[in-house]
């Protein structure tokens, strides 16, 4: 798995929570589309798309790493760089 | 508690000079966060007058944590589940509405799978969620304590309609557990927003079918961390042992400060689990995001 594959598959997802009109692209800051209150406890789309791009990882190969704490302020390349490092 | 008639707040200078001073110190960021409530620890405080006419401080204390990397997850083929604990404090002087809830919560997710770029990831453009919790819930004295499990279907479907429908989150749910007496006779005799105005007898089963809407609306922020949002929320409980209903009702409008700060003006109707007193209350409360 590149870094280009895993930033594919983030803006992909992040697509589906954007209700804002966000531009997605390499470029975009998660907590610009993401929140933890949107949705019903742990339903929401911080911890749903983070849900989904650690079944990406383990489903291809790319194990279970560990998150940095301020994923949320990372730009989509920064953190699938962090992520695959 | 008093019914209905909301009051302003006799406080608004002092909520005033507080907005004001969190103002001046905000901070550049660059980020349009659609919402700050992002931290793993946010603290609330502000004024609050409820319908009995009384001052009310009201002190709000939202531990989320947010174990990033630690947080327990299990895959399969086409679906998954995790867990995350999730503590929320509710208290303040006066009759103010007053609740605890210390709950492990987490979400099993089906969907399809499609690939991008190479890589099977799942699908989300629609699918399946069921939130499930199991904890605790109490009045902020510790009287009474509802041992509770839940669980709940959330059709996730904001990945396949247009933006403006996509604010909008809808789920059913269903509760049960057991409600105990943990504090003495004579200390149970409460008022106001304090008092258990529930059907649900202490010492007995608690089961409850559970409605819940959200719908929010936020501005993107400028470059200054300024923004502007609104929360709508309802609620509605089915006593399903007692065929009694309860309520809630809320409306915020959050004025974001910055990153780590913002203003919340609300109204509330009925206080919900574990109480479900049926007043109102108005709140005002600036929060930090630690």
């Amino acid at each position: 798995m590149t870094t280009a594959q895993l930033c594919s598959v983030m803006r992909y997802q992040l697509r589906h929570f954007n209700d804002e009109g966000v531009a997605i692209s390499d470029g975009t800051v998660h907590d610009e589309v993401l929140a933890d209150d949107d949705g019903f406890g742990a339903a929401n789309s911080k911890a749903v798309y983070k849900a989904a791009i650690r079944w990406t990882l383990a489903n291809n190969n790319g194990g279970d790493p560990d998150w940095p704490k301020n994923w949320m302020q990372m730009r989509v390349d920064t953190l699938a760089g962090k992520l695959l490092a | 508690m008093t019914r209905p008639r909301m009051t302003r707040p006799r406080t608004l200078a002092a909520l005033a000079l507080m907005f004001a001073t969190a103002t001046a110190r905000a901070q550049h960021v660059s980020s349009q966060a659609s919402d700050p409530n992002r931290s793993p620890l946010s603290f609330s405080v502000g004024s609050a007058r409820t319908v009995a006419r009384q001052s009310a401080v009201h002190l709000l204390v939202d531990f989320t944590k947010d174990l990033s990397g630690v947080d327990w997850q299990q895959d399969f083929r086409r679906s998954l589940v995790y867990f995350t604990p999730d503590i929320k404090l509710e208290t303040g002087s006066a009759d103010a509405f007053e609740g605890i809830t210390a709950k492990l919560t987490g979400n099993a997710m089906f969907f399809h799978t499609t690939t991008v770029d190479g890589l099977v990831t799942p699908d989300l453009s629609f699918f399946h969620a069921f939130p499930i919790s199991l904890g605790a819930e109490s009045d902020g004295r510790f009287q009474r304590v509802n041992g509770i499990a839940e669980v709940g279907y959330v059709p996730w479907f904001q990945g396949s309609v247009p933006l403006r429908l996509r604010t909008l989150s809808i789920g059913a749910f269903v509760q049960g557990g057991y409600k105990w007496k943990a504090g003495t006779p004579d200390s149970i005799g409460t008022t106001g927003g304090k008092r258990d105005e529930s059907r649900e007898p202490l010492d007995a089963g608690v089961l409850r079918a559970k409605a819940s809407a959200r719908w929010s609306i936020a501005t993107r922020r400028t470059k200054s961390g300024l923004g502007l949002g609104f929360h709508a929320t309802g609620d509605a409980w089915f006593d399903l042992l007692h065929s009694a209903t309860y309520h809630r009702v809320t409306g915020i409008m959050r004025f974001v400060l910055d990153e780590h700060r913002y203003f919340d003006f609300a109204w509330e109707k009925g206080s919900g689990a574990p109480n479900f007193n049926t007043g109102r209350q108005v709140r005002a409360s600036l929060a930090f995001l630690l």
